[in-house]
């Protein structure tokens, strides 16, 4: 114990208080003096004024109110959270540059994208370097999402040898530090050829991304490279994470960029043609509509999955009875299926049926046995018999379609 | 047509031991498809007893180019554009596996080369397409769930075959054993013997990063006994939320 106890001044505290108002002297007893107020025997004191003070906010009608939870950031419509200015971050002069240039199917950033954004920034942010996507048209608000800090357009032609060359302008107008692209089909054969233009360096495939080395496996998968980095990167999916930060600002910038020089054009690329569902390969097929014993009615079947514009499947006993030809057979001893989409009609979900499912994500049932297995798998499962569901079906998607899609 | 493919040291695997790339052997299958009258396997590196599986394929014909492996690209573009075989007009299509098996498994040698020569390449090529002009070649690039992009190089070119190509030649074990293999001697100056420094170590399975969308697995909605008009709405709903199913209004592409 001390043994000089901290004596209280009133007189001091009081004039400490004081604050000039318009005309008269006024106190404000709101305002701690000196900091943190300690008792005489050396405990903090509460504040009751600012602690209401701080839990004040006004509700979405206007009236003061007091959050207690401290919730107060997380209120909808409260006004305190709507004054939260959305603060981007912006890299303005960048000590190095960073290019990625991803595929953009269909004009946005997909999975494997973001995460060769994410794996950009962090590299940026190392050393205090700035992001560059160079692609096709994208909006914006996305790529600031994702992480990017510049913007440079392609033209974006069929030649990928004129992509390359527009690119090579780019790298040359900005010597980036490294390029990052996505192991996907466009972005490994835009990184290879990148790499034979250039005579740089190319990493393919990393699996680990640290700022001083990568890892990529080789040797048939049997053993990994591990060393520093590379002008040139791939990024093999699901490996490094996409960017969860703040949102990046996407900045105009400085450096001009020449167009490439027009050379002939050697080759040319059309567009995608996607497979046919009702005879493609039962292994690529995104959406596959399958029928069990549960279906006795095969030709409702075919129509439905002609309506649905699916690839049909089949369990083991359809098959063995003659019903649906072997190729269509889902399960362990049939196809192993990479489908986005399931739908199992009268299908009551065998151990054997289910490990031909392993990598599908959502699931369908239609089942009159609430306790079958499948129906436990399903994201929506129906109880219900097929015989009704099929036709029914049919005729919602001939209704919405029109006579085309039926 | 001639042909020139490419064959590289490949392992299984599994095993670890030497076997065909499944690559290399589609693009066999490829060149018999685009009627290719004379076919010859090219391989900088000794020879081996195990190229002479790829004659099996129909590749009857290999030549090694022993010295050749300290830089592969230099002394395939020489033998590609001056060797004695080809004294009688060069070949118009070389051929190779889109990632090899069994070294640093790039895929960047086949654009390398391309580069050396100065063809343009034709990537992920999978099978034939109907031939519309002299001098063009229409090809297939195969891509992800079954799509194709029509693809048409003008010749001669570097043409890569992937695994997921369906061209597999029938193996017949007495065309392996009357495949020549001929070895020769050449000599190339490697320009840039700047070796990435790095280790080689025995793969690491590392988990990847779960995936945000596989929240389906069970204990999704239930419906029992709907009427099936009901049901029938709910199941579109549903795949149209997923987006396997076109919106309202617009017909789904044939
Ligand atoms: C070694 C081995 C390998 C196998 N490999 C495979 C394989 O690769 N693939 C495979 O599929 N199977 C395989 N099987 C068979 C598997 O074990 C099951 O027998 C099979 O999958 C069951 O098929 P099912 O669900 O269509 O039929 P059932 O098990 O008879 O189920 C029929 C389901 O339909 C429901 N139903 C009945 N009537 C209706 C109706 N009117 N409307 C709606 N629903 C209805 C029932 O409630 C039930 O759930 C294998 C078995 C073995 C031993």
């Amino acid at each position: 114990m001390n043994a000089i106890r901290l004596r209280r001044d009133p007189r001091a505290e009081r004039a400490a208080r004081l604050v000039p108002g318009n005309g008269r002297q006024r106190y404000d007893m709101s305002a701690t003096p000196d900091g943190l107020m300690t008792s005489p025997s050396g405990r903090l004191r509460r504040d009751p004024r600012a602690e209401r003070q701080r839990l004040l906010t006004t509700g979405r009608d206007g009236r003061a109110r007091l959050v207690r939870s401290g919730l107060v950031g997380q209120m909808a419509g409260s006004a305190a959270s709507n004054a939260t200015v959305v603060k981007k971050i912006r890299v303005e002069q960048p000590e190095f540059f960073i290019i990625v240039v991803p595929d953009l199917p269909d004009g946005r950033l997909d999975r494997s994208d973001r995460q060769v954004l994410g794996a950009a920034r962090k590299l940026a942010d190392a050393g205090g370097g700035a992001v560059v996507v160079v692609g096709e048209t994208v909006d914006e608000a996305s790529l600031g999402q994702a992480g990017a800090d510049r913007f440079v357009p392609l033209s974006g032609g069929s030649d990928p040898d004129a992509r390359v060359a527009e690119l090579v302008t780019v790298m040359d107008a900005l010597s980036p530090r490294h390029v990052l692209l996505p192991e996907s089909e466009e972005g490994a054969d835009m990184a290879r050829r990148l790499a034979a233009r250039t005579g740089l360096g190319l990493l393919p495939g990393i699996e680990v991304l640290g700022p001083k080395q990568v890892i990529r496996p080789c040797g048939a998968g049997r053993q990994e490279w591990v060393g520093g980095l590379a002008p040139l990167m791939t990024l093999a999916p699901d490996r490094v994470p996409a960017w969860e930060g703040d949102v990046h600002e996407i900045l105009p910038l400085e450096e001009t960029i020449e167009g490439p020089v027009p050379a002939s054009a050697r080759m040319t690329v059309g567009t995608v043609i996607p497979a046919d569902p009702a005879t493609m390969n039962l292994g690529d097929a995104p959406f596959v509509v399958s029928a069990g014993r549960g279906v006795t009615d095969f030709a409702s079947f075919h129509a439905t999955v002609r309506a649905l514009h699916a690839t049909p499947g089949a369990s083991r006993v359809v098959c063995d009875n003659g019903d649906m030809p072997r190729s269509t057979q889902v399960g362990a001893s049939g196809t192993i299926l990479d489908a986005l989409c399931y739908v199992a009609l009268g299908i009551a979900g065998a151990p054997q049926h289910l490990q031909g499912l392993g990598r599908v994500e959502h699931i369908v049932a239609v089942n009159t046995d609430l306790h079958a297995a499948m129906v436990a798998r399903a994201g929506l499962a129906i109880i219900a018999d097929a015989q009704a569901v099929m036709p029914a079906l049919c005729e919602v998607l001939a209704a919405e379609y029109g006579e085309k899609g039926a | 047509m001639k042909a020139v493919i490419l064959l590289s040291a490949g392992i299984d695997p599994v095993s670890g031991r030497p076997a065909p790339v499944p690559g290399e052997i589609r693009a066999i299958g490829l060149a018999r498809e685009l009627g290719v009258a004379q076919m010859i396997g090219l391989h900088a590196g000794p020879a081996s007893p195990a190229l002479a599986e790829y004659g099996g394929y129909g590749l009857t014909h290999i030549l090694c180019l022993k010295g050749g492996e300290t830089d592969p690209v230099q002394a395939l573009a020489e033998a590609v554009k001056t060797h004695a075989l080809f004294a009688d007009g060069g070949p118009d299509l070389v051929l190779a596996a889109s990632r090899g098996r069994g070294g640093s498994d790039t895929g960047l040698l086949p654009y390398q080369l391309a580069q050396a020569l100065d063809w343009p390449i034709a990537t992920d090529i999978g099978a034939p397409m109907e031939q519309t002009a002299a001098g063009q070649l229409a090809l297939a690039q195969f891509r992800a769930r079954g799509a194709v992009k029509p693809v048409s190089v003008t010749l001669p070119c570097v043409v890569t075959v992937p695994e997921a190509a369906r061209c597999v030649p029938a193996f017949v074990f007495a065309r392996q054993r009357e495949t020549r293999v001929d070895e020769e001697v050449v000599t190339v100056h490697p320009v840039s013997a700047d070796e990435e420094a790095g280790t080689l170590r025995p793969y690491r399975r590392r988990p990847k990063l779960i995936s945000g969308a596989s929240k389906d697995s069970g204990g999704g909605q239930l419906m029992v006994d709907p009427d099936p008009h009901e049901a029938a709405r709910a199941i579109v709903a549903h795949l149209r939320a997923l987006g396997v199913l076109p919106n309202a209004g617009q017909a789904p592409e044939a």
